[in-house]
């Protein structure tokens, strides 16, 4: 329910020890994102993007540019920018229930509204019957559905997301894309929030995007800014579905050429 | 949807564990028959002395336990250990502290460094000239032996936190008081009783030197005034005695984190 600015945004870290040269991660990235869109950003490993999300979410700050959402620079973390991280990030000692219940406890929420809340997001994600689990009991989607569910449930004006299915086995990979592509396709546009979504998979971003940022290797540039324009749910069987994946591919692999 | 979720097989039946059990002990019990064969029929009744047969420790045992004497010196070494462990306990804060702000680590550290190597044995001459004999000068060896392992283990246990864990947080909206307490606390949890366990353990060893220089009951009194008057089997009886609330003591923390960390799967172990 907000728009995402990108602009002109570096990011530098030190070399390992002072005589090192800087290393440059990010190059001067630019990109929009509007109202309720799904925006992919995808390159290989090492090229910037889940440095770029860490800003975004406002763990680190840009070296140079500006990240904006709404038109405000985006400063300390804030539920306002909720974050699905890779491993899951699930409290151990909190269950499937308390996990969710703990953003909305943070924003002050009155008991019965917490809970409705945590039901309808339990229920969202397809979890009903395992609130009093602990994490551990949960197989990696299931952590993962917890994690959307708990991101989700406060109520964020951008919903980040980084490698979410990355470290799931090929079939539940593709079993969470297809489910997430559903979900899209189900909500109500006016209903659906913005999504920020950092990933090495092209499938996986052109099965969920309204829009894909391919960046360069590193240090990362934008390669190219793709408006997806498929009806939802996505039909992978498709001409144009087969077609954007092979013009991405091909970005993708002449960056691949141009290295070596 | 519901795959993967854990299940552990199903235990084997009460018998079937009960004679697993018992197989164990066969050794056991064949070193225990030699012992008793060697002490009453190889050794000549002065070197019997110094190593009684197990029937006759077995004797003692009931002695000392009868006449409520054994009850009496363990209920004082472990009120001693049990005082110890309550002022030892004041590491957990320091420990989340040095974990946590790293002013307070800068501060601590050379001072922690430099106790730490200091045996707590290496203590008793000067406790002793602090405190006298009894109470306070055996507590205070017993705290320096629990302090420092709980101490290190609750600094490991904050440091070691997934940075991610903190990141999630911070990303619903807890301010840093509520990480603090909600996420950093908690995560530190089961290795805090790591630390608890094993410096009971060490204050439990503590203890018993302490109190065979520096006290007028305790178990480890009780053991050394045995050998002024040569009475080798109350010796073994305290031993024995020793060792076994020291387990108990450690099954005890270990049952506890187990009940009250159950999401902990590093307590299973």
């Amino acid at each position: 329910m907000s728009q995402l600015t990108v602009e002109d945004v570096s990011k530098t870290y030190p070399g390992h020890s002072a005589d090192d040269e800087p290393v440059l991660a990010l190059d001067r990235v630019s990109f929009h994102v509007e109202d309720h869109e799904f925006c992919s950003v995808l390159g290989h490993s090492g090229c910037g993007k889940t440095t770029l999300l860490t800003m975004m979410a406002g763990f680190e700050q840009p070296s140079a540019g500006s990240i904006r959402v709404d038109g405000k620079p985006v400063g300390k973390p804030t539920w306002q920018r909720s974050v699905v991280f890779q491993d899951y990030a699930l409290f151990p000692w909190m269950t499937v229930h308390d996990n969710i219940s703990f953003g909305l406890e943070m924003k002050g929420l009155a008991l019965a509204e917490r809970e409705e809340i945590i039901r309808r997001h339990i229920e969202l994600v397809g979890l009903g019957g395992f609130e009093k689990r602990y994490p551990h009991q949960l197989s990696g989607g299931m952590k993962q559905r917890v994690s959307i569910a708990r991101a989700l449930a406060v109520d964020p004006k951008v919903l980040l997301m980084d490698e979410p299915f990355a470290a799931l086995d090929a079939q539940n990979r593709a079993l969470m894309q297809e489910e997430m592509g559903r979900l899209l396709a189900n909500s109500d546009i006016e209903q659906r929030k913005t999504m920020i979504l950092v990933t090495h998979s092209i499938d996986e971003a052109v099965i969920l995007s309204d829009r894909i940022i391919v960046l360069t290797r590193r240090p990362g540039r934008v390669k190219a800014n793709v408006i997806v324009d498929l009806p939802r749910p996505r039909d992978e069987e498709s001409p144009e579905f087969i077609s954007l994946k092979r013009q991405i591919r091909d970005l993708i692999h002449d960056e691949f050429e141009h290295e070596h | 949807m519901t795959t993967g979720v854990t299940s552990k097989p199903r235990p084997p039946g009460l018998l079937v564990r009960a004679f697993g059990k018992l197989r164990r002990l066969t050794l056991m019990a064949v070193l225990l028959c030699v012992w008793e064969y060697v002490s009453l029929r190889v050794l000549d009744s002065t070197s019997r002395t110094l190593l009684p047969p197990p029937t006759l420790i077995f004797t003692a045992a009931w002695e000392l336990i009868s006449s409520g004497e054994l009850l009496r010196h363990a209920r004082d070494s472990l009120k001693r250990e049990m005082v110890a462990f309550l002022w030892a306990s004041i590491s957990i804060p320091i420990g989340i502290a040095m974990g946590w702000f790293r002013v307070v680590d800068e501060q601590l550290d050379a001072i922690m460094e430099m106790l730490r190597p200091i045996p707590p044995l290496a203590w008793i001459p000067l406790s002793i000239l602090w405190f006298g004999i009894g109470d306070e000068q055996n507590q205070f060896i017993i705290f320096l032996g629990i302090f420092f392992p709980i101490l290190l283990n609750t600094i490991n246990g904050v440091k070691g936190i997934e940075p991610n864990l903190i990141r999630a947080a911070r990303c619903l909206g807890a301010s840093e008081a509520q990480i603090l307490w909600r996420i950093v606390v908690k995560a530190a949890l089961p290795q805090i009783v790591t630390g608890i366990r094993i410096g009971l353990g060490v204050g439990w060893m503590a203890l018993v030197a302490a109190e065979l220089v520096g006290a007028n009951s305790g178990l480890g009194f009780l053991i050394n005034d045995a050998r002024t008057v040569l009475r080798t089997d109350y010796i073994i009886v305290g031993m024995a005695s020793i060792g076994v609330i020291g387990l108990l003591l450690d099954q005890i923390i270990r049952e506890l984190g187990r009940r009250l960390l159950p999401w902990s799967r590093g307590m299973d172990r």
